[in-house]
């Protein structure tokens, strides 16, 4: 008991402002920030990654319906 | 009669109907510990809704800011039971994040305390009326209740 | 042994996926499906479900196997596997099942009830998924072994934002552009200051009315969000900020395609009243697909009006930190705000522009990927009973009050089954395209004086005309299907962005945040639907 009067407040807080605060536990925290809708560890990274995805879409949809019909 | 309480409260009226009993039993009983604990709502994490134009950047800042905000509501909450029960000064001060049933009974098997002390339930106010004290979300009892490691007093 | 048993739901679903392929191919659905008016995807459906299920199985036998691991692999495939795998079900469950017994449904009611359940509420798929999402959070919650990959909604909307932009000409982009901008200029910064105003009367807290004003006037919870630790907002305030507009928006998208039909809006105006009224960015899309989910014009300038406002997001931001002053104590610079937080999905959307700009997609010859072809073909013909409709007419003088042009044209459908050029022309292109497009031409002038009453035509003439018509007009095959990838992405997105909403979070409107909420946005969304009628009017786009 003497033990726990010592530190009679005691707030767990995690490290505020530096993006590990507990409520960010549960996502994937080691690459980075991200936690809510995202797989990705940056938002340029998404961004970047959605834009090539879209550009693959498109040759494909090109190549399948104007460049070899 | 008890070693060790664990006070759940976060400062709404029912809550320290709570509080007041409790320091009321431990200034009765200088050998009764006291804890104090605050759960900070994890589903704070959800409230971000739909959104999805922001930047990690920003949820980050966001939900860090919530904490910090929070910690400092519960501050001000603690010294305000300090400064209304000198029994009090006694008891061990309490903050976790975490789905709230959850957190309290882990918190109740880890400090090995022996009554979890609540304020009842509580209506939610009208819509329209001044904003309440905590969220509007209550805990279930349907998920409490299994969960419990010792008996749960509620102060009414 | 249990992670076997952790992949089992998508072993499951990938197996149930396969035998549907399986019998959609056999045809015995055939009979169900035209009379849920779905045959016509029959083969998307097959292959479809082939894919999706083959990978699914592929993806969890691996992920039985292997040690889940932090590869690249590990990140962006096998873990989300099993929430895009239960999106995709969700989605092709609403599209091919769902809507079309919603429809059927609503219609066997209409008698009952007097109105179309499925016309009022704008029931379609978009809808339909965000509230199978929305549903699904708030009874089961989100699976175990889906949670990662719903964190793909926000990359797959993106993904169907950047597209969109393969949809726009020069023209519509810089006359929308510049519609956007005013509009929602005027509009973002008149709630802002409408609600520090009401904050104001009201004597709320400032920090309240800081997170209020940009949740309200620029894009709901994604700018209280932003906001937030700018203004240092107090824990309630927050939360009751964020389940006001949230239950708003909610509301909003049901409500805005309903009065926008009653009103008689046309799609521009009804996708710049969206653009404008509509909180949070994820609704607008939604409701813009909710007033008219097949052609997507409501769309294109909803989504306008949408980046024109996460344009203005920094400088609201900038705007609120300046006004809280010295108490916020954060140091908000140009950079951090405008240039650090600047979507490079936008960038994206803007290069899809320019290469539909270029002609890439369809030549410039084609008129927004429709084009006219009036060379023979047995798929342009107009059907037998239309031609005896044509030639009965002709046989019984209807058509004695033509101009000799037009009535050329309608002797010349009749005689060649088709809309086409001069037969003994057929080698030389150029002429016989000309002479084609100009008998169209005629034809739709008969349709035109037929609809202003200046000639009277009996509805299955009219009718075969049309058809003839129709029959020549083709869609650039590239455009269709790009068109279809962006609307499947925004379903994915819009699915997965429904299962972030909690009922948790929308109950949790209330308060003072209700009260100037409510009175900024029905300010906002009436003003603006005034201002949209009155000025919109004549953005013609095609």
């Amino acid at each position: 008991m003497s033990d726990e009067k010592e530190k009679k407040v005691i707030i767990e807080t995690g490290d505020a402002g530096k993006g590990t605060s507990e409520l960010a536990e549960g996502a994937n925290t080691d690459e980075l920030e991200e936690r809510a809708l995202s797989v990705f560890s940056s938002e340029r990274n998404e961004d970047i990654t959605a834009l090539v995805f879209c550009l693959i879409t498109t040759f494909f949809v090109l190549l399948f319906t104007k460049w070899m019909v | 009669m008890f070693k060790h309480i664990l006070l759940c409260t976060h400062g709404t009226a029912g809550a320290q109907k709570a509080e007041a009993f409790v320091f009321r039993q431990s200034a009765a009983d200088s050998a009764l510990q006291v804890s104090v604990l605050t759960v900070l709502d994890e589903d704070w994490r959800l409230m971000t809704g739909d959104d999805w134009l922001n930047s990690s950047k920003t949820h980050t800042a966001f939900l860090d800011h919530v904490e910090e905000q929070v910690s400092e509501e519960i501050g001000e909450e603690w010294q305000r039971i300090r400064d209304t029960y000198p029994a009090a000064s006694e008891a061990v001060f309490l903050q976790r994040t975490g789905s709230i049933a959850e957190t309290i009974t882990r918190v109740a098997n880890k400090l090995h305390c022996d009554v979890i002390a609540i304020g009842p339930y509580q209506k939610s106010k009208g819509i329209f009326s001044h904003a309440e004290k905590g969220l509007r979300a209550r805990m279930k009892n349907e998920i409490l209740h299994p969960l419990l490691p010792c008996p749960l007093l509620i102060i009414p | 042994m249990s992670r076997v048993k952790d992949h089992v739901p998508v072993l499951l679903m990938g197996g149930l996926l396969i035998v549907y392929g399986l019998i959609v191919q056999t045809g015995i659905l055939l009979p169900m499906m035209k009379y849920l008016q779905t045959h016509k995807s029959m083969d998307l459906q097959m292959t479809l479900t082939l894919i999706v299920g083959g990978i699914a199985i592929a993806g969890a036998l691996v992920n039985s196997v292997k040690e889940p691991g932090n590869s690249i692999i590990d990140r962006f495939f096998l873990q989300p596997l099993g929430g895009i795998v239960l999106i995709l079900v969700m989605a092709m469950a609403i599209r091919w099942y769902l809507e079309p017994l919603v429809e059927i449904m609503s219609e066997a009611l209409q008698p009952l009830l007097g109105f179309g359940i499925y016309k009022v509420l704008n029931l379609n798929y978009v809808v339909l998924g965000i509230l199978a999402g929305v549903l699904l959070t708030n009874t089961w919650g989100i699976p175990k072994f889906a949670e990662a990959g719903v964190k793909c909604a926000r990359f797959v909307l993106k993904m169907g934002v950047i597209m969109l932009g393969a949809r726009y000409s020069f023209a519509e982009l810089a006359k929308l552009g510049v519609y956007s901008v005013w509009l929602v200029g005027f509009f973002v910064l008149g709630t802002v200051f409408l609600v520090l105003w009401l904050g104001n009367l009201f004597k709320q807290p400032k920090s309240m009315t800081g997170v209020l004003s940009a949740g309200m006037g620029v894009c709901g919870v994604s700018a209280t969000v932003a906001v937030a630790p700018v203004v240092k907002a107090k824990s309630a305030e927050m939360a009751y900020t964020i389940g006001t507009i949230l239950s708003f928006g909610i509301i909003c998208m049901f409500v805005f395609p309903t009065i926008g039909h009653m009103a008689g809006m046309n799609p521009v105006q009804f996708g710049a009243w969206a653009g404008t009224g509509i909180l949070n960015s994820a609704q607008v899309a939604a409701a813009a697909l909710a007033f008219n989910a097949v052609d997507i014009k409501t769309l294109k300038v909803a989504e306008i009006f949408n980046i024109t406002r996460v344009l203005f997001l920094p400088i609201i931001v900038l705007v609120l930190a300046t006004w809280f002053g010295k108490e916020s104590g954060h140091k908000l610079s140009f950079k951090s705000v405008v240039i650090d937080k600047f979507p490079i999905f936008i960038l994206g959307f803007l290069l899809l522009f320019g290469m539909s700009s270029a002609g890439m997609f369809s030549p410039p010859s084609h008129y927004k990927g429709k084009y006219i072809d009036v060379s023979y073909n047995d798929r342009t013909q107009v059907t037998n009973e239309e031609w005896v409709t044509l030639s009965k007419a002709m046989a019984a003088g209807e058509f004695s009050a033509l101009t000799p042009e037009q009535l050329a044209a309608v002797k010349n459908l009749i005689e060649q089954r088709q809309i086409a050029g001069n037969y003994a022309e057929r080698n030389d292109k150029k002429a016989f395209d000309k002479v084609g497009r100009a008998r169209m031409t005629e034809l739709e002038g008969v349709l035109a004086a037929a609809k202003a009453k200046e000639l009277t035509l009996s509805s299955d003439v009219k009718g075969a005309i049309k058809h003839a018509i129709k029959q020549v007009h083709k869609k650039s095959k590239t455009i269709v299907t790009l068109t279809d990838f962006m609307i499947w992405f925004f379903a994915f997105g819009l699915i997965g962005l429904g299962m972030q909403i909690t009922k948790k979070a929308i109950t949790q409107a209330g308060g003072w945040p209700i009260v100037m909420g409510v009175i900024a946005g029905i300010t906002k969304a009436a003003l603006s639907f005034f201002v949209v009628l009155w000025l919109v009017k004549d953005v013609v786009l095609n």
